[in-house]
């Protein structure tokens, strides 16, 4: 097979290129840009993230079963799931840290269990909860993982750090939680890696450092590089995220994209009224549904469209008016209703 | 980019136990030493209780520079240097794995091979470093004090201590990565030390010991056959093939087993109990 290797630093180890003989290599984080100035063979490219029957058994307890799911290149994909849901478990599977019971997962063409040290210069991880060396300063952190990452330059981690508001001079025992995350974001992106393995990546972190890793999240996206993203709200997936796949119990219940999921999502309005009460079911228009009644208020689920509801409202001596995005309980509530229908 | 990155972290991290136990070892060497003179004479006509001479190794008496140091230095000093290397070979395997930190490491572009084995580098580094720095306390001593053994010699039975400590940075190392817990890989490794160190000691005195006396590592290390007939390089080369062997399995195990981050941990512990329930009849 007549192969390019044109590596980009990621790749730029003896490790990548001895343990891929024979696969095909990008030659910049952008395959289709990649392709077009000739710089790829004309061979189908390695899905940057695929899982077959990805299962794991712990202990007769299955965390993750029959996992099946393909993620494309430049995607940003949003791993939905309460706590106990096999989120962190699959991507310690993608990572080679565990080994699946059945079913198989790669990385760019790259086996996650058999040629773990290679699919890692491919990839930048996130736990879930970042342990540090807490004699260790936040720049003794970076500079390790530069240097194990083969990266020479360690000026693109000082950026990070200052884009995050993050003091790399202090021992990382001193961080508080949202430091110690912003530490981990700042060392899972070292190198540029083309794939990203984020469990929950903005918990701990204020509202605006959310944002901001958000915004670089989806730069990097738009540079082509494909990333996992696992939460647990849904209001971040949203913002972030191309497609949406979401976990219960080990198993993918669905995935899609998250344009569509908006469009099928169900908000929640609560309306209390001054005066009288309109009867039951007369508040059902256009895709408005009475659920609750509780007092002076009630309770009503209301998908995109909100101009009939205000029509109908009108007729009525309205006090107050509160909306709620729904939350993943609500969500996987539905998919229950839907499985149990 | 730094060479060996994993090595120096490791001995950062222990550097500081290292320091405290150098200093003891330092501070030991010079008391001793500065204390013989005056007191080799009263030890001459003194008879050493049976239960203690194994700490005489293969010295005929207390009272002899090498029967002195043996039972004053190189009798209780390789215990500390041992435990050390128990207590860092646990903590970089099972400790960082339990934490959580090992995370860290492993998902670099390192093999997991790579990892322990430039742990390892670090602590037997350190040891090493321990062993060969506390000499110099020796030799600046002898240049005040009348004690009639050779530099030579001393520091023979100084680098006799490496050997035996690295094999138990192995047997620490081999496990950390077997058990499921840091707690329980420091009791089986501590267990096993001191069983050998009771064995070694008391086998002199007690008949039903004697037999097994030559099981314990610590008696193909004893100080005082260094003293009195140099570096037993047979020795020493089946401690470090030891190691090596102990190394080897503890890599091949840690490249094949699943790493726990702290939320799997429980279901590690529960995989361990379901083990030990298993061999139960």
């Amino acid at each position: 097979m007549n192969v390019t290797v044109l590596p980009w630093r990621a790749h730029d180890s003896a490790v990548w290129q001895a343990a891929t003989p024979g696969a095909v290599h990008y030659a910049s984080p952008e395959p289709g840009a990649a392709r077009e100035r000739g710089l790829m063979s004309d061979e189908p490219l390695p899905v940057p993230i695929s899982m077959r029957g990805l299962t794991k058994v712990f202990d007769e307890q299955r965390a993750v079963d029959g996992l099946t799911l393909d993620l494309r290149g430049g995607e940003v994909f949003g791993f939905l799931g309460p706590n106990g849901a096999g989120k962190s478990t699959t991507i310690r599977m993608l990572l080679g840290f565990i080994r699946p019971t059945s079913g198989s997962a790669s990385i760019h063409g790259l086996d996650c269990t058999r040629q773990a040290t290679a699919v890692h210069a491919l990839t930048g991880y996130l736990a879930g909860e970042v342990h540090l060396f807490p004699h260790l300063t936040g720049r003794a952190h970076t500079e390790l993982v530069t240097s194990l990452r083969g990266v020479h330059d360690p000026e693109p981690a000082e950026e990070l750090a200052a884009r995050l508001d993050l003091d790399l001079t202090r021992k990382a025992g001193a961080y508080s939680k949202g430091n110690r995350q912003k530490l981990g974001i700042v060392m899972a992106l070292i190198g540029a890696p083309p794939v990203l393995l984020l469990d929950e990546p903005t918990s701990g972190l204020d509202p605006i450092i959310q944002h901001r890793v958000w915004e670089i999240l989806r730069e990097r996206a738009a540079r082509g590089t494909t990333i996992l993203f696992s939460s647990h709200v849904l209001g971040e997936v949203e913002q972030v995220c191309d497609r949406v796949g979401v976990l219960r119990d080990g198993r993918l219940v669905t995935v899609e994209p998250v344009a569509d999921w908006r469009a099928h999502q169900k908000r929640r309005i609560e309306v209390t009224f001054a005066g009288a009460l309109p009867a039951p079911g007369a508040l059902d228009v256009m895709g408005v549904r009475e659920v609750a009644r509780h007092g002076p208020t009630v309770d009503l689920e209301i998908g995109d469209d909100v101009d009939a509801l205000i029509k109908a409202l009108a007729n009525y001596n309205v006090l107050d008016l509160r909306t709620y995005q729904p939350t993943l309980e609500d969500l996987l509530l539905g998919y229950y209703r839907q499985e149990a229908t | 980019m730094t060479r060996l990155p994993i090595t120096r972290k490791t001995m950062h991290d222990h550097s500081s136990a290292a320091i405290a136990i150098l200093l003891t070892m330092i501070a030991v060497a010079v008391l001793d030493l500065s204390i013989y003179p005056s007191y080799h004479a009263s030890l001459k006509d003194f008879e050493i209780p049976d239960a203690l001479k194994g700490f005489l190794g293969g010295a005929t008496s207390i009272a002899t520079p090498v029967g002195f140091l043996t039972a004053e230095f190189f009798s209780w000093v390789p215990l500390m240097l041992v435990a050390f290397a128990i207590v860092a070979a646990t903590s970089t395997t099972a400790g960082d794995e339990a934490s959580g930190a090992l995370d860290l490491l492993l998902a670099q572009p390192v093999a997991r091979r790579r990892v322990l084995a430039e742990k390892v580098l670090g602590i037997a580094a350190l040891i090493a470093a321990m062993c060969l720095l506390s000499f110099p306390a020796f030799m600046v001593t002898k240049l005040f004090v009348d004690f009639d053994l050779s530099n030579v010699k001393i520091l023979t039975a100084v680098v006799n201590m490496i050997p035996i400590s690295w094999m138990f940075l192995g047997l620490g190392l081999l496990a950390g990565v077997i058990f499921p817990t840091r707690a329980s890989a420091l009791t089986v490794a501590f267990g096993l030390m001191i069983a050998a160190y009771v064995i070694f000691t008391l086998g002199s005195a007690v008949e039903a010991l004697s037999s097994v006396r030559m099981a314990s590592p610590f008696y193909w290390a004893d100080g005082s056959h260094a003293l009195l007939h140099g570096l037993p390089w047979e020795r020493v080369l089946v401690f470090l093939g030891i190691s090596a062997a102990e190394l080897v399995a503890a890599a091949l195990i840690f490249e094949r087993r699943d790493i726990m981050s702290s939320h799997t941990w429980p279901k590690r512990l529960t995989w361990a109990r379901r083990q030990v329930q298993a061999t139960r009849p």
